[in-house]
């Protein structure tokens, strides 16, 4: 009864996270392919409507990646969902979104933000290091 | 007072301020949501009072007492001897038996004393995630020995921090606390926390004949706890020294001694199989020394009056579980079976006389509980535990049970919990076998341990920002242990019984901001009262920018007892926290600051004496 809830909370307020991080990203796609390892992140992002959930690496627009031991194409946008992935791709990822000293963190990469010309909103420019 | 109402005006203008961007609400939101006591809590345990891992921050604590001090039933005060009492309402301290207190999933056992609650109560915090505190529960669901109150402590999950923290500390009256912890995943199979503490408390002194009474504590603490594939691992280290404060004599004239000293090592280790079966492994090794001079005469059973008390309790614990979840659609049965081996060793001199001993207690449990939903509204919770206690000299064996049947229903933005609880309190080795030398007390290896039916009923109202819940609960105890001074420990005939209420209001304008009142009360049905029969806690929770705000209040009634009338007390504690960084803080905190705070009258002592000190902490606390 009430775990059921508060799931749906957490749920709830990732699911918007995710979905303002990914529209931002990319802006002009209506539909964008989301790939990630995490079954857990996986039925987050179903609930998004403009996310497709594929299950090729190579045929995503996006990856979100919670494991070190994926081989991860060169060529695409990647983001980490978790610390140890995080310092593990970080010349590659546009951001990651993990826990960090009891905080919930998000962070944006500057290099990489330029290098795939993405321009962030105003609030979260905040987030950028 | 003026202060106080300055510190209410504060509190109503900064809830008016709000997070700005849609972003950071969001993730604060989503933290808000991830609180770790969501997942752990359990509401078919009893009434549960939870402090989450940012009332903790906020609130400027540093050891679990400057958590117990804010409960309201029961709520704390100090021993003649200066260790942590646990009191209800009207009535003298609690048994020791009947507080449990968890670290993660390990128990605070000791099977000479009851329980080891009373030891941690001082311990540094800064390690713990969230502290959760269950009212009228058995310990069914959590395993271990039976108790009224379960004190539950999470440590902080590696998987969250990824860092560390230094945190150092000092007040005006010359204490230091020092504390640093280090967490981290180092792949996706493993992670570890470790922390470390030292402190030295400084505590107010007060002069009795000559006499100086003296509470000093030292504490030290080292843990860690690892995660590999799912075994999950905590090895302990702690250390405390009380000095004597009054002391054991009948005149409180006690001389310059080490007081009490209590140290626990223990290894603690679980885990979950896929088949959802979970091993839990302990093994814990307590040594307690007592070591008090009093010229003016200590009581120590048959021995009569003598002037020089050494004791030292030694106890080993081993201990394992196994216990099986099994989860339909609509119902959850557990069921677990436990062995615990416990050692003993006492090693005493009174005056000359020199006397050592030692037992052995075997305790096979086995219980179940089974959890059914109605629908989505309504749970129905059944329990029932058999614990077999075998000793291996000269104590009869004893076989006692709890039972418990309870009832969860959720209408709209109400929900209703009741329990029926029939349980026992266990009897402490210290006051069943003492080799026939009955000393320092008069043993009893016949002593009954006494039976409580417990009733209790909780109404709650959830609001969109606020909760109320009333509570209520009934109590009778049979068999009850009294101690005589020729016949030692016996079970007296009659039962007691004791009702205790509490209306809980928590108001959040905001994430930064809320207030929580409790208001509380008791009686125990005698003539005569122990302490006060009612009380109540403000806490004022606020943040502005950089800044965290935190003020409590707590109340208690006037109260006579030993022909001592004992004034109410209002205790203010106010703390500011300024965040410089994301990684640096600083932070003041005063307590009792009113020198106002509640008084412990003693038997035969000439006066009360205020429990809580007036002091100023400061600190400074940097992340990494």
């Amino acid at each position: 009864m009430i775990v059921t809830t508060l799931l749906a909370s957490k749920q709830d307020a990732e699911r918007k996270i995710y979905e303002s991080i990914i529209k931002t990203i990319f802006p002009q796609k209506s539909a964008v392919a989301v790939w990630t390892d995490s079954e857990k992140k996986a039925k987050v992002l179903r609930e998004i409507p403009f996310v497709k959930l594929v299950e090729e690496k190579r045929s995503a627009d996006f990856l979100i990646i919670s494991k070190t031991d994926e081989g991860i194409p060169e060529d695409k946008k990647i983001f980490a969902d978790g610390y140890l992935v995080f310092k593990a791709f970080k010349k590659q990822l546009i951001g990651g979104f993990y826990w960090q000293k009891g905080r919930a963190n998000l962070i944006f990469i500057k290099n990489n933000l330029q290098k795939y010309k993405i321009d962030l909103p105003s609030d979260l420019k905040k987030y950028v290091k | 007072m003026l202060y106080f109402r300055l510190c209410c005006f504060l509190s109503l203008f900064t809830a008016a301020l709000q997070a700005s961007g849609e972003m950071s609400s969001l993730l604060l939101a989503y933290e808000d949501a991830s609180e770790l006591s969501k997942i752990t809590r359990s509401d078919s345990a009893g009434f549960v009072d939870i402090y989450t891992r940012a009332d903790l921050e906020r609130m400027q604590v540093k050891t679990l007492d400057d958590v117990l001090k804010l409960s309201s039933i029961p709520f704390t005060s100090r021993a003649q001897s200066g260790v942590v009492t646990f009191v209800k309402p009207t009535k003298a301290g609690m048994p020791n038996s009947a507080i449990r207190l968890f670290i993660n999933d390990k128990p605070s056992t000791s099977g000479v004393y009851g329980s080891t609650s009373k030891m941690y109560a001082s311990m540094s915090i800064e390690h713990i995630d969230h502290i959760e505190i269950y009212k009228t529960a058995s310990s069914l669901e959590f395993g271990g020995e039976p108790g009224t109150v379960i004190i539950k402590l999470y440590t902080k999950l590696p998987q969250r921090e990824e860092g560390g923290k230094v945190k150092a500390a000092f007040d005006t009256d010359g204490s230091t606390l020092l504390d640093a912890y280090y967490a981290q995943t180092l792949s996706d199979d493993f992670s570890y926390l470790i922390f470390a503490n030292t402190n030295k408390m400084k505590r107010d002194t007060f002069t009795n004949q000559t006499k100086e009474l003296n509470s000093d504590t030292q504490n030290e603490n080292i843990f860690a706890s690892f995660d590999y594939t799912g075994w999950k691992v905590d090895i302990s280290h702690y250390k405390k020294q009380t000095n004597p404060f009054l002391g054991k004599g009948i005149k409180y004239t006690p001389e310059e001694t080490n007081g009490i000293e209590s140290k626990e090592d223990y290894i603690h280790i679980s885990k979950t199989f896929e088949s959802s079966i979970k091993l839990k492994l302990l093994y814990s090794d307590l040594k307690v020394t007592e070591d008090f001079v009093d010229n003016g005469g200590i009581y120590a059973g048959a021995l009569g009056m003598i002037k020089s008390y050494h004791n030292t309790n030694k106890n080993r614990v081993f201990s394992s579980s196994l216990e099986k979840i099994h989860s339909t659609k609509n119902n959850r049965f557990f069921a677990g079976v436990s062995f615990k081996h416990d050692t003993f060793a006492t090693d005493s001199t009174f005056d000359a006389g020199v006397f050592s001993y030692d037992n052995i207690l075997n305790t096979y449990s086995v219980y179940a509980e089974n959890s059914y939903d109605f629908g989505t509204a309504t749970r129905l919770i059944t329990s029932l535990k058999f614990d077999f206690y075998r000793y291996d000299k000269e104590v009869e064996d004893k076989n006692n049970y709890i039972a418990r049947v309870g009832i969860i229903k959720n209408i709209d933005s109400f929900q209703l919990k009741a329990f029926y609880t029939r349980s026992y309190y266990l009897n402490p080795l210290a006051s069943l076998y003492s080799a026939g030398y009955n000393a320092p007390f008069i043993t009893n290896p016949d002593l009954q341990n006494a039976e409580q039916e417990l009733s209790s009923i909780e109404a709650k109202y959830s609001g969109e920002k606020s909760t109320l819940n009333l509570r209520f609960s009934y109590i009778n105890v049979k068999d009850y242990v009294l101690y005589d001074k020729t016949k030692g420990f016996i079970n007296a005939t009659g039962k007691k019984y004791f009702t205790q209420y509490e209306l809980k209001y928590q108001y959040r304008f905001n994430r930064d901001n809320k207030i929580e009142a409790v208001f509380y009360g008791g009686d125990n049905g005698d003539v005569e009262n122990f302490s006060p029969s009612n009380g109540a806690v403000i806490k004022l929770f606020n943040r502005y920018n950089k800044v965290d705000f935190y003020n409590d209040l707590v109340y208690r009634d006037s109260y006579s007892t030993y022909d001592i009338d004992v004034r109410r007390s209002f205790d203010f504690t106010s703390s500011v926290k300024y965040h410089y960084s994301e990684s640096l803080s600083f932070g003041i905190r005063g307590e009792n600051l009113f020198d106002d705070a509640y008084q412990q009258a003693y038997k035969n002592f000439p006066y009360a004496i205020s429990v809580y000190d007036r002091k100023i902490w400061f600190t400074m606390e940097y992340m990494f």
